[in-house]
């Protein structure tokens, strides 16, 4: 599996680092091994949480027009009804 | 369910939270339950090489997570259902049964964190995770998944959650107040925002 780091990852990395460089000069008590074993107290929980509501956004389009979600599979799309059929799909 | 159709999974999640926790503080009538013994503990204080457990979880689940959605045909399936709901629907894929398994997994992972933080407090309770949801919101915003879904990675979303735990961790070290640092968390998911959002389609034209 190839790894690329993109546009937009790059620029939660460059906050990242612009965040800690803000509050390492701002709180010199968030630099080194202190600080860091602090982030990842907090960085578990909310992590584990978080793939989890990230996964259902990613799975999920609230701007589709395709039909409430009781209309799944083959008939959940808009297709075009045949002429003379009473059929819905 | 809702969040498979045309409802946002934010709204959905935070609605099913309110139901969920209102639902636990009746049929528990606001008490805590206290862990008597030890069983379960190294879940919530173990620190192999000094690391907490819960980052291995973490760290895990992206793994497990990524792999799956790169790798597999239900990965895939999750994928275009985000991307593409009408082609996902013309193929024949099933919204209820994808919405379904991604909530479940959603579902089980807020649960995992439940039984971590009982193991390290030892007591169970409904109060105690308000900030969570806000914190989680904000961590996947940050990270560059769409509110309206279909856009994102775990990859973005586990740095989305780097960038709001050390943002939570040096506020509280600080002693900010919860008012302050709600603003912050903010504050910090608007800065986000409008840099990856404003600023590429700036660039473009």
């Amino acid at each position: 599996m190839t790894f690329r780091l993109s546009r937009t990852l790059g620029v939660r990395l460059a906050i990242l680092v612009a965040l800690y460089a803000v509050f390492a000069v701002l709180a010199p008590g968030s630099r080194g091994a202190p600080g860091l074993y602090g982030v990842l107290i907090g960085l578990g929980f909310v992590g584990l949480v978080a793939l989890g509501v990230g996964l259902t956004m990613i799975a999920a389009n609230s701007t589709s027009r395709s039909g409430p979600w009781w209309r799944s599979g083959r008939c959940s799309g808009r297709r075009p009804r045949a002429k003379g059929s009473s059929r819905r799909c | 369910m809702g969040g498979r159709g045309r409802g946002n999974p934010i709204v959905v999640t935070l609605a099913g939270g309110l139901v969920l926790s209102g639902t636990a503080v009746l049929a528990g009538n606001n008490s805590n339950l206290y862990l008597t013994t030890d069983v379960g503990a190294a879940l919530g204080s173990a620190r192999p090489l000094g690391v907490p457990i819960q980052v291995y979880f973490f760290l895990a689940f992206g793994l497990l997570t990524t792999l799956v959605l790169r790798r597999t045909r239900f990965g895939r399936q999750v994928g275009l259902l985000g991307t593409n709901p009408r082609t996902a629907a013309e193929i024949g894929i099933s919204r209820v049964r994808i919405g379904l398994a991604v909530f479940v997994i959603a579902s089980v992972a807020a649960a995992f964190v439940g039984v971590c933080t009982t193991a390290q407090t030892r007591e169970a309770g409904v109060v105690g995770f308000e900030r969570l949801d806000v914190d989680v919101i904000a961590a996947v915003i940050v990270g560059g998944t769409a509110v309206a879904g279909g856009q994102g990675s775990v990859a973005r979303s586990m740095a989305g959650t780097v960038v709001i735990a050390f943002l939570e961790n040096v506020m509280i070290v600080r002693g900010f107040s919860p008012g302050l640092r709600t603003l912050l968390v903010g504050l910090c998911v608007l800065v986000v925002v409008v840099a990856t959002t404003l600023v590429p389609r700036r660039t473009r034209s």
